[in-house]
């Protein structure tokens, strides 16, 4: 069932671009018949359709059908799951012999966490497809088999339970993107320009792959001398006793590929220029698919890998954390582009996250999971927001986008609204999360919690800031908005508002999902505290 | 031929199956019984000689490898090591593949190049020749026949070499190929007259085993080694001399381009890998040097030299040598317990199948447009031919080590090897060079997409109708075919590693 379910994207997107090929060839009615509508029978009528309407919006619709089938699956489960009273019992697994020669399984396994993030993950992919109805594309065929890819590879590498798939989809992931980056990247810039963003997102994915590839490998030499056999498993390379040394080494190596694909401080650069070059869908995609995946893969190794390391490394990680959130603050007030001022805003509450991981806190773990789905929904929201500016305005310039408090009110309400929630509106998603974190990291470094929160607080002063002249200012620019134009939208826009305040609300089902994994995690972080104590590394 | 007497009975029907064809094509070439159906004539007999020639190897090797139940009644297993020619389950498999690559390029050939029937049956001989000295080398186990089969070769690939589709002779490039030629293979011979001297051993099997177990080799016989080791360096194009090679390959049409990247070098890497396989001759710290130096050169400048060249056939060339420079890292790893054989076959199958489809479809291209192709000349291909640029991306994509496609798998297996044998020093190497490749391939990639600059390129695209197969069918079939081969074998690579692992040396 997992199986059919992980690559049913895979087979849809396919299914939609031949079905858009073949539907290209074979033309039901000529132009005549068209332009004649009335008093034709019900057959050509359903010719006329198949014409027009079938064939423009046939991979869209397919599209849309396959990622809703996956979402109800996947919400279906998730109340089945709800309702057991073993919740860490549950899981469903794949498990085929792929590679023997080397020990390599195709081993997926699904339980509560990663039901979670899939849960979410298909969520704001179907979101994403919505959207993209807004926005026509050519070949459309090939863009929505990227984008449902995407979808499945992200679904695989939240359920990977083997290290060299988990390499594969590592890499694999960034090929669709980069695809939906050069060949429908953002309109009225030329392809080359495209090119140059797409090729720096995809090197610095090659280099961290690289990087984590040889980390797997001299994991799994050590593993072969000590069992003689070679094997990739999650659980058995997790088991692998290795030097106080070589885990630092390894934890670092592990370190460098999540800080690239989170992305954080130092490599962060890609992010922006990435976000320049995309179109709104694959920004959404971009921002909030690519985070999560790398978010859990990243609790999901350094801890099970490598407890002492982390253990080891704890305050400075903190401190450079603490750092990035400030920077990436700091970055907010320099931007100009509104598509890069979220992505900046993205990028610090991401290290705030990070920041937060290395509390051994199980309350702010909690904590953190919700801010993780608060920030993509709202991002999500501000990019389609974007959107909405640039087609009335023309133009992604801060400096440009003048007075929309008095032409588009909706619009302007709706600006202020993701702002708040993107930094903690009370009864959203986000404020339920910083609330658990704060609750949960003060007894444990208070002083450290009390720059967080300042640092928070920048970032809403920034956030705020930049974006204030946007609703007043003079009205200089002629512009067309009318409420029509963007029904679409508001929609879409309404249906993420219901969703974060649902999750704020009523948050006790996201507690329970992701619980029996976060009481795993803690049992490990206090082995590794007592080893440490002991003196025994 | 006396070195063919030395090969059982049954094994020789191959060559001389082979050598009858070429005897009618040189009928054909002097008669001329029905002009009209001449060209047809020819390719019919060249093609059923090949077809023959690959099926009698297959069932050589179904009969003696997969229905032998007990091994040691196989006659393949216990065949005389000493003797010239070694007929394994490893030759018999890299025999067949260079068989059915050496078609698809005569297939191309007679599909793109329109010349005179008498030239036609001129170059399909020299093909045939080649072949013939192609399997030869990869059966030879012995230093003699090794030079033999090299000899065989060089002749009908002089004559390759200097053809190009208008100008048929140019007498400086001839003298010039020839020269070159010549001084390998003198080289060659020097190497092989030096070591005899201290070592009284010519086959394969003693001299790895000597090369394994003596650390300290006479001088004479390292000088010996070392000049045979730059003499197939010579012939395979290998980095620190690789100017020549690239020149050579610069004015080459695209099928015999083909003929020369995936038959011949590969017949003679796949001996040079026999010799490296048999024992762990890299025991030798002066082999290992050299070796050491040949790849990270080949790895290098392979890869940074494909970024600057304009014409496709450089591009191809030097990703080729940064190939075979890849390919070189499991004979250094030797000593410790690696999968050599089975990293090797993967690599060069994927390297095989991706340059079959790119060339393939250059042909097509630099057919239409009647030139050797720049970069440029691909620009716009998508909108054209979108079948064509998909199997092109694909295949690029397996050469970039994008997941899904075979060359991934041999990636894999190529860190694998270097991790185990704590090459760090490569894996660096390997890392720099897999990213300038990457970024050499999506640059060609954006190039099928962007829009054609020139003008008349663009008149051209609007003559063009853009249908499903083009006139070229057989091109694309081919392409087709090696193209899904990638994406099979990027997904179940186990079938791959089950043949690899059938073949024992």
């Amino acid at each position: 069932m997992l199986l059919e379910l992980v690559i049913l994207p895979i087979i849809g997107g396919l299914f939609g671009l031949f079905g858009e090929f073949i539907l290209s060839k074979y033309r039901f009615t000529t132009s005549k018949n068209i332009k004649v509508q009335s008093s034709i029978s019900t057959y050509s009528r359903f010719k006329v359709f198949i014409d027009t309407e079938l064939r423009d919006y046939f991979s869209f619709w397919v599209a849309f059908f396959t990622s809703l089938l996956v979402f109800l699956v996947l919400v279906y489960w998730s109340i089945q799951v709800e309702h057991l009273s073993n919740i860490a019992g549950w899981q469903k697994t794949v498990n085929y012999n792929w590679i023997p020669l080397v020990g390599i399984n195709f081993h997926l396994q699904l339980e509560s966490i990663s039901l979670l993030f899939c849960l979410l993950a298909s969520t704001l992919t179907l979101i994403a497809i919505l959207y993209s109805h807004k926005e026509r594309k050519r070949s459309s065929g090939l863009f929505y088999l990227c984008i449902l890819s995407i979808n499945a590879f992200t679904m695989m590498l939240l359920t990977a339970q083997d290290l060299f798939l988990f390499f594969l989809l590592w890499e694999a992931i960034a090929v669709p993107f980069y695809f939906s980056m050069v060949l429908w990247g953002k309109k009225g810039t030329a392809l080359i320009n495209r090119f140059k963003g797409a090729s720096k997102f995809i090197i610095y994915t090659q280099i961290s792959a690289v990087i984590m590839l040889i980390a797997i490998l001299t994991l799994a030499l050590k593993n072969k001398n000590l069992t003689d056999n070679w094997t990739f498993d999650y659980i058995a390379l997790g088991n692998t006793p290795i030097s106080i040394y070589l885990e630092i080494t390894l934890f670092l190596c592990f370190l460098v590929v999540f800080f690239i694909r989170l992305p954080l401080f130092p490599f962060h650069s890609w992010f922006i220029e990435a976000h320049r070059n995309c179109s709104t869908t694959s920004s959404i995609m971009l921002s909030s698919l690519f985070c999560i995946s790398a978010f859990y893969c990243f609790i999901k190794f350094i801890f099970i890998f490598f407890p002492n390391a982390l253990f080891l490394m704890q305050k400075g990680i903190m401190t450079f954390s603490l750092i990035t959130v400030f920077f990436s603050a700091l970055a907010c007030f320099r931007q100009t582009n509104i598509k890069s001022l979220i992505a900046y805003a993205h990028l610090s509450l991401i290290s705030l996250i990070l920041s937060v991981v290395f509390y051994h806190s199980l309350f702010a773990f909690q904590g953190i999971i919700f801010i993780l789905i608060g920030t993509s929904f709202s991002i999500t929201g501000l990019f389609i927001l974007c959107r909405i500016f640039a087609d009335v305005y023309s133009t992604f310039s801060i400096n440009k986008i003048k007075q929309i408090q008095i032409s588009t009110k909706l619009l302007a309400t709706f600006m202020l609204l993701f702002i708040l929630l993107l930094t903690g509106l009370p009864g959203s998603a986000n404020f339920t999360g910083i609330l658990m974190m704060i609750i949960g990291s003060f007894s444990v470094t208070p002083y450290y919690m009390i720059f967080l929160v300042i640092s928070l607080l920048f970032l809403t002063i920034a956030l705020i800031s930049c974006l204030q002249p946007i609703f007043f200012g003079e009205k200089t620019i002629y512009h067309n908005y009318s409420s029509r134009n963007h029904r679409f939208e508001t929609i879409i826009l309404v249906f993420i508002l219901i969703i974060l305040f649902y999750i704020g609300l009523m948050p006790q089902w996201i507690i329970d999902l992701s619980h029996p994994w976060l009481k795993g995690i803690e049992i490990i972080i206090k082995n590794a505290q007592i080893t440490l104590t002991q003196g025994e590394i | 031929m006396f070195t063919l007497l030395s090969i059982e009975p049954l094994y020789q029907l191959p060559i001389y199956f082979l050598l009858f064809g070429i005897a009618l094509l040189t009928i054909s070439y002097f008669c001329h019984i029905v002009p009209k159906y001449q060209r047809i004539i020819t390719f019919s007999i060249i093609l059923i000689t090949l077809l023959l020639v690959i099926i009698l190897l297959l069932d050589t090797l179904y009969i003696d490898v997969f229905e032998s139940i007990d091994a040691n009644s196989s006659p393949l297993s216990n065949s005389n090591i000493q003797r010239l020619f070694t007929i394994d389950s490893y030759g018999l498999i890299y025999a067949s593949l260079i068989l059915i690559v050496s078609l698809i390029a005569i297939l191309l050939i007679y599909r793109s190049i329109k010349l005179p029937t008498r030239q036609q049956i001129a170059i399909d001989i020299a093909i045939l020749f080649a072949v013939i000295g192609s399997i030869l080398v990869i059966f030879s186990s012995h230093l003699m026949a090794f030079y033999l089969s090299l000899e065989i070769i060089s002749l009908p690939l002089l004559f390759l070499l200097t053809f190009n589709g208008s100008n048929y002779f140019s007498l400086n490039k001839i003298v010039h190929t020839w020269t070159i030629s010549l001084v390998g293979s003198a080289l060659f011979l020097l190497g092989v007259g030096l070591y005899y001297a201290t070592n009284h051993e010519l086959t394969f099997s003693g001299i790895s085993l000597n090369l394994a177990t003596n650390d300290q080799s006479p001088p004479l016989s390292m000088i010996g080694l070392s000049f045979m080791f730059l003499s197939i360096l010579f012939k395979l194009g290998l980095a620190p001399i690789q100017s020549r090679f690239i020149n050579q390959i610069r004015a080459l049409s695209y099928p015999i381009a083909l003929f020369l990247l995936a038959v011949i070098n590969v017949a003679i890497f796949c001996c040079l890998s026999r010799l490296f396989l048999i024992s762990t001759i890299v025991n030798n710290e002066t082999i290992k040097i050299i070796i050491i130096i040949v790849a990270s050169c080949s790895i290098v400048f392979g890869n940074i030299g494909a970024l600057y060249q304009k014409d496709m056939n450089p591009i191809l060339g030097y990703l080729y040598i940064s190939f075979f420079g890849y390919l070189l890292i499991p004979f250094i790893a030797m000593q410790y317990n690696i999968y050599a054989i089975e990293t090797i076959h993967i690599c060069l199958f994927g390297y095989i199948l991706a340059f079959i489809v790119i060339y393939s479809i250059l042909t097509i291209e630099s057919t239409i447009q009647q030139k050797k192709l720049r970069l440029d000349d691909l620009a716009g291909l998508v909108k054209k031919r979108r079948l064509n640029s998909i199997m092109l991306i694909i295949a690029l994509f397996s050469i970039a080590n994008i997941p899904l496609t075979i060359g991934f798998i041999g990636y894999f297996f190529l860190m694998l090897t270097a991790v185990t044998a704590n090459l760090w020093v490569f894996i660096a190497l390997f890392v720099l060079s897999t990213i300038t490749g990457l970024y050499l391939c999506l640059k060609l990639i954006v190039t099928l997409f962007r829009k054609p600059t020139n003008l008349d390129n663009q008149n051209h695209l609007l003559a063009e109708n853009n249908s499903f197969l083009s006139h070229y069918k057989i091109n694309e079939i081919i392409a087709f075919i090696a193209m899904f081969a990638i994406i099979f074998f990027g997904f179940f690579p186990k079938w791959l590693l089950n043949i690899a692992s059938l073949s024992t040396i």
